[in-house]
């Protein structure tokens, strides 16, 4: 029933975003089947927020009906005020002869069958195993378990300690950071506009099986829009799916596709936006300006550095559209195009940032913003305090940021990782990729291709504005930069040297897919598939201290004090109520787990005081776990009732 | 060599073309030895040999898996 409802869902939502789609006149096929996507994604987000937020009935019925009900309206609009029938417009000719053309390449067949056996076997983990990525576990995922029991979108409890100004103001930026990192918080201040996508996929199954695909369908967006702007740069069809399937053969593009992560999803939509500014620039389209807005408005909730890049994209379309229209240029085209621009990229992305100024005062609450000396809004402290300095590799710390950029690009760690630092790009993109963007900036600028300059320095500032740039996850999006220089090379280089490059894409896509396995390795990840489907649990394969999840038997009520990981407690069909729990003062603490009627208790054993405080608890309790990190005690609620 | 390049390229069917195309410049050289040190900075790590030689553990594990 879940498959078919969740089946239902998708159909209404794709057919919602083509018949949206017809109305925004795009001019390529490309373009409109990433409207289509684009349009698609908006439509889950906004739906969610408004079941979620405004009317707090955030269930699989209401869901269903409301994006049913976007269908009809939008079918009735359609049919009273015209739109083109065909919405692709395909010239059956022109496909067959596109697609005898593709394959006759070898280098686009061997790509296309490394990108499917990738996609394929990317399918079968994530369908096979539970989600184990640490920021999933941690916050990701905690947070959307949470919107799916309680049919909303909603603050989650937080630990005590953040309700002490006092305290907390106290600490010193690495005693915070210990906290954040423990203590939950992230949950409730990160734009979570990925997070709305996976309890899409979670919400009609009732159950996490998929989840860990959220970003797979992001993946292949991601070879669409780079073979949509390898075609802007005047690329033919062959080499742009070239380019496209490059994007596929990266090592954190492939880890990451079998996550509930949001890097791609972020680096994709960038990369996205970027085409759209491409053909705002080459068809002078306001539709095209459009596109870039929706765009940007789902970058910007997505992840905080997004607030940069949205600002970035309504710059370029300022400065775009003042290009296009220097003659009849006025301070009334300038006022209306910031207040739309502006107002959708908010519609869009802008509730988590409203939600934290609303709670906090500072839209990108816990960060400080300052400009000049001047404090604009207050936090718990910076970027750099709070996040980079403990996560920037130890020799990372007093290195310059280039030569951070080519040690991460030259991957001086010996394992591919989810949350991976110093490698992630492959050798595909150190060997190949990296000495095309040099050449090919080097023909843009002599040769004075402005087309081919412009998309160069788009990507180079997008690079530029991304901050701890070293770190791979957070620019995905610059792989487009690479192998479109690669493909523009394969274009304009001598036969011989075409043959060679040729040979090295191929060879190499296929040592960096390979290379890439040693990250299933690391993960345990055979371990994992050797287990009884049932027992693929994350306690049953990754976290074995979580193993007694699967052991209590199904709609028992957890509480936890502030620990890192708390979406295992949930259980893969999110059956169980889980609470945090968490005071000051332990009989207070007492007061909430009896209020709560928890029947199980589990702490971190070395962090804060609730190991000591357990052992007077008043009530009959019996420990029935005592791991590496946790204690979890069984309580008799019963007990207590007969007591009185 | 460049005789020799060409009776094998004629074989996946470049060798025309090869005949016809421009001539290999200085800045084909410099791409190509630009990417010979990109390739041999990048297979200087050692940490790449750990990479494969774990890549190829994966592999046998796979294999058994797979085989049962």
């Amino acid at each position: 029933m879940g498959i078919l409802l969740f089946f239902i869902a998708n159909i209404i939502v794709f057919f919602s975003a083509i018949e949206i789609s017809r109305r925004i006149r795009l001019n390529t096929v490309s373009d409109k089947i990433l409207s289509v996507l684009v349009i698609g994604t908006g439509q889950i987000i906004l739906t969610e927020l408004f079941l979620g937020v405004v009317i707090k009935r955030l269930y699989y019925p209401e869901l269903l009906l409301i994006n049913a009900l976007i269908l009809g309206i939008i079918l009735i609009i359609n049919k009273k005020y015209k739109v083109e029938s065909n919405y692709l417009n395909l010239d059956k000719a022109k496909l067959k002869r596109v697609v005898l053309d593709l394959i006759k390449s070898p280098l686009l067949i061997i790509l296309g069958v490394i990108s499917l056996v990738l996609v394929a076997v990317i399918t079968y983990l994530g369908i096979n195993l539970p989600p184990y990525g640490w920021d999933e576990i941690w916050y990701h995922l905690t947070a959307v378990a949470s919107w799916y029991q309680a049919g909303k979108i909603f603050m989650l409890t937080v630990p005590d300690i953040w309700n002490h100004a006092e305290i907390i103001h106290s600490m010193t930026s690495a005693q915070l950071a210990y906290h954040m990192s423990v203590a939950g918080f992230w949950y409730n201040v990160y734009p979570m506009n990925s997070e709305l996508i996976s309890l899409w996929n979670i919400i009609f199954l009732g159950n996490d099986t998929i989840v860990d695909l959220t970003q797979l369908p992001f993946s292949i967006m991601g070879v669409v829009a780079i073979y949509s702007l390898a075609r802007k740069l005047g690329l033919r069809e062959r080499l742009s799916a070239i380019a496209g399937l490059m994007f596929l053969v990266t090592p954190i593009v492939i880890i990451q596709s079998k996550t509930a992560y949001v890097d791609i999803t972020f680096g994709v939509m960038i990369i996205t936006a970027a085409n759209f500014l491409m053909g705002f620039m080459k068809y002078k389209s306001k539709y095209y300006a459009l596109m870039v807005t929706i765009t940007s408005g789902i970058v910007l909730g997505t992840k905080s550095s997004g607030v940069a890049f949205s600002i970035l994209f309504i710059l370029l379309i300022l400065v775009i559209d003042y290009w296009n229209n220097k003659d009849e240029y006025s301070i009334k085209r300038f006022s209306a195009l910031v207040s739309i621009t502006g107002s959708l990229t908010l519609l869009l992305g802008g509730f988590w940032y409203l939600r934290n100024f609303y709670y906090f005062g500072n839209p990108i609450y816990p960060y400080i913003v300052k400009i000049g000396g001047l404090t604009i809004f207050n936090g718990l402290g910076t970027v750099d305090g709070l996040i980079m300095m403990h996560n920037t590799p130890r020799e990372y710390i007093k290195s310059s940021n280039l030569t951070n950029i080519i040690s991460s690009w030259l991957e001086k760690e010996p394992y591919y990782s989810v949350d991976i630092r110093k490698a992630g790009f492959g050798a595909l993109w150190m060997i190949v990729e990296v000495p095309s963007i040099i050449f090919t900036t080097y023909i843009a600028v002599k040769k004075r291709i402005k087309p081919l300059m412009i998309f160069l320095s788009f990507f180079i500032l997008f690079f530029l504005t991304q901050p701890a740039n070293w770190w791979t996850r957070y620019t995905v999006f610059i792989i487009a930069l690479g192998t479109i220089s690669t493909v523009y090379l394969l274009d304009h280089l001598n036969i011989f040297t075409k043959v060679v490059l040729s040979i090295l894409i191929a060879g190499l896509s296929v040592y960096t897919t390979f290379s890439t396995l040693s990250y299933l390795g690391m993960n345990d990840i055979s371990y994992a598939l050797s287990r009884p489907t049932n027992e693929r649990t994350i306690g049953g394969t990754f976290y074995s201290d979580f193993l007694w999840v699967d052991k209590v038997s199904k709609d028992k009520r957890i509480g936890y004090a502030p620990m890192t990981f708390v979406y295992p407690l949930f259980s893969p069909k999110l059956d169980n109520k889980v609470y945090m729990i968490d005071a000051d003062i332990k009989d207070k603490w007492f007061e909430k787990i009896d209020e709560k009627r928890i029947e199980y208790i589990t702490f971190l054993k070395n962090y804060m005081y609730y190991k000591d405080w357990i052992k007077s608890y008043p009530g009959h309790i019996e420990k029935i776990y005592d791991g590496r990190t946790l204690e979890v005690y069984k309580i008799d609620r019963n007990w207590r009732k007969n007591e009185k | 060599m460049m005789d020799e390049l060409l009776k094998y390229t004629k074989l996946i069917g470049i060798g025309e073309k090869m005949k016809n195309d421009r001539k290999f410049s200085i800045f084909e050289l410099l791409f190509l030895i630009s990417i010979l040190v990109a390739g041999s900075s990048y297979f200087a790590v050692p940490e790449q040999h750990k990479r494969y030689e774990h890549a190829l553990t994966v592999l046998k594990h796979a294999k058994n898996f797979l085989l049962g």
